[in-house]
């Protein structure tokens, strides 16, 4: 009887359960994707019916109503889909809809800077489930995505390598099983925040890894441990390319108080979307800020954020530096080596992008305890007023700083210096630099020189040396 | 018992992830709701209408426009950064209403 017994629960563990769908193959719950230590939980996926995965295409012809499509080539060539161009799908994530808002947003920014076919697509059928459910579900998504691809090549011409998917959250990993079906073809994938739970350390045949296109790219928005700091993205690299935004832990402007995150500028929706989960959607807004943004979100290549807000890792290398997000396949050591770790900072509200600057400061005049500012004028516009040292001002000590510009004022021509402190100063004390010298990013140096000082809060103009 | 085991840990991992309870009222940063400026870090509350939600807002920088400061301490623009002056047209009914608006210029450029 035990023999028996013995028999029967190993014929049961070896066998599983299998389910199989018609053009998209079988799926069980075998490890690694039930099971297993990181999945517990035994799963299938849902029918594609159930899941209902429906292709809503945007065009630069149709920008603000979409045409449904499918994987049937008729209804692609009845659209206004066209092969001469590129084609960006966008994924979202767990609980999310092909319907809201940044989807569509996304596209309308690329319409600006480029003719595409653009593709929402909406897998609520699916996402809207437990979320050992909705990690399931991921692959047949995945498997009607590859599809289309298949379908776009084989009766439309239009190869893989034309086409770039975009997953934010659980819709990275559906764009990571996109891309394995058809076996690393797709030319792009870009890993908004991808999804932690279930699938962080997972084998890579589960989650998405850089084999899965020919270049992977990977944004990091919340990738503190689920527990105890609820950060729902992935830790672990999984590009060619990754960048963590900010460290990609906590996002500049998601701490605001309660009230002032639900009630935001979107709307009370966006707010408390915000609410529930900021850092994991900033993701999708620095993508889509990153779109009208080409110069805005450069990524420096550091070992860790820490030696990044060290000021160590500035300027850029020889090759320069790859932006995050739409334009990082521009990079041209994007697939030199895998996981490559980039780090910049952004902005805490759109528009995110940050222009980084090194400025070196001597001053001259007189010894006072104060704060030092200073302003930059180019070609491009002038900068805000960025605060370069705080504490004791000895007439020719020299102080750096790194500080990330909210303008990108271009070739710069002159800088302003000012100084104050909170104390009433009888003798009418005098500081001013002798030189600042400005380096961006690029490794371009800029030196300017002023004999002159100035009294608290007026403003000191150095022209160029 | 295990659904309220689950539910007990969900509420402390909340609790631990959730940010200490930030200021309301005062010290507030860029972006947080505000009816004065005095509650600012940046010392300018700022709204686009009347009626409209005010948030705190970083001073305006040089060439762009801003507001001489009010004593109602809200603004449609914000009060110019250390050292620039708001150089504008001026009236009574502007004074009244907050809308003098004038552009950032430095105080010293006469001097070039």
């Amino acid at each position: 009887m035990l023999m028996l017994w013995t028999f029967a629960v190993l014929l049961g563990a070896v066998a599983g359960k299998e389910v199989c769908f018609d053009k998209l193959g079988c799926f069980s719950d075998d490890a690694p994707w039930s099971g297993t230590i990181d999945r517990p939980l035994k799963a299938l996926p849902w029918s594609p019916a159930q899941i209902n995965t429906r292709f809503l295409l945007y065009t630069n012809e149709n920008q603000d109503n979409y045409q449904k499509i499918t994987s049937d080539a008729s209804s692609i060539r009845n659209s206004n889909f066209k092969t001469n161009r590129k084609t960006r799908i966008i994924i979202h994530g767990f609980i999310d809809k092909g319907e809201e808002n940044w989807l569509s947003d996304m596209c309308k920014n690329m319409f600006k800077v480029e003719s595409v076919n653009c593709i929402c697509v909406d897998w609520k059928g699916g996402s809207r489930a437990t979320y050992t459910q909705a990690t399931q579900n991921v692959r047949v998504v995945g498997a009607e995505v590859a599809l289309l691809v298949n379908v776009l090549k084989s009766d439309l011409g239009h190869p893989p390598d034309n086409v770039h998917l975009i997953g934010h959250s659980l819709g990275s990993h559906v764009a990571g099983e996109a891309g394995k079906r058809t076996f690393g073809a797709i030319g792009r994938i870009t890993g908004l925040d991808a999804a932690e739970p279930y699938f962080q350390g997972t084998p890579e045949e589960v989650r998405l890894d850089p084999t899965d296109a020919q270049f992977v790219d990977a944004i990091h928005t919340d990738a503190a441990p689920i527990i105890p700091n609820l950060g729902f993205g992935m830790s672990q690299t999984v590009g060619h390319l990754d960048f963590f935004p900010n460290g990609g832990m906590e996002m500049p402007g998601c701490q605001k108080n309660i009230l002032s995150q639900i009630v935001d500028i979107d709307g009370i929706w966006e707010g408390t979307r915000d609410f529930a989960a900021c850092n994991h959607l900033r993701s999708y807004k620095y993508y889509t800020d990153s779109i009208v943004n080409p110069t805005g979100f450069s990524g420096f290549s550091c070992s860790s954020y820490n030696v990044f807000s060290a000021n160590k890792c500035f300027p850029c290398g020889s090759e320069g530096c790859p932006q995050m997000g739409h334009y990082a396949d521009k990079y041209p050591g994007k697939t030199k080596e895998l996981y490559q770790k980039f780090y910049l900072n952004t902005g805490d509200k759109s528009n995110f992008a940050r222009w980084r600057y090194q400025v070196t400061v001597t001053l001259s005049g007189q010894k006072v305890t104060g704060h030092i500012l200073v302003s930059l004028f180019g070609n491009g516009g002038n900068s805000k007023q960025y605060e370069v040292f705080k504490g004791s001002l000895h007439p020719g000590d020299t102080h750096v700083k790194e500080f990330d510009s909210d303008m990108d004022v271009g070739d710069l021509q002159k800088v302003k210096f000012i100084w104050y402190n909170n104390v009433i100063n009888p003798t009418l004390p005098k500081v001013g630099a002798s030189r600042i010298s400005v380096e961006r990013n690029d490794g371009r140096v800029f030196n300017f020189c002023s004999q002159d000082t100035v009294r608290e809060d007026v403003l000191l103009t150095l022209s160029a040396c | 018992m295990k659904v309220l085991v689950v539910l007990l840990v969900t509420l402390v991992a909340v609790a631990y992830a959730a940010p200490g309870p930030r200021g309301l009222f005062i010290n507030l940063e860029d972006g947080e709701i505000c009816v004065n400026s005095m509650q600012c870090k940046s010392r300018c509350c700022q709204h686009d209408t009347i009626l409209g939600i005010a948030r705190c807002t970083h001073k305006a920088m040089e060439n762009s426009e801003c507001s001489p400061k009010t004593l109602y301490g809200i603004y449609y623009r914000c009060p110019c950064e250390r050292g620039l002056t708001c150089e504008g047209d001026r009236s009574i009914i502007g004074a009244i209403t907050n809308t003098n608006y004038g552009v950032c210029l430095d105080s010293t450029r006469s001097k070039q």
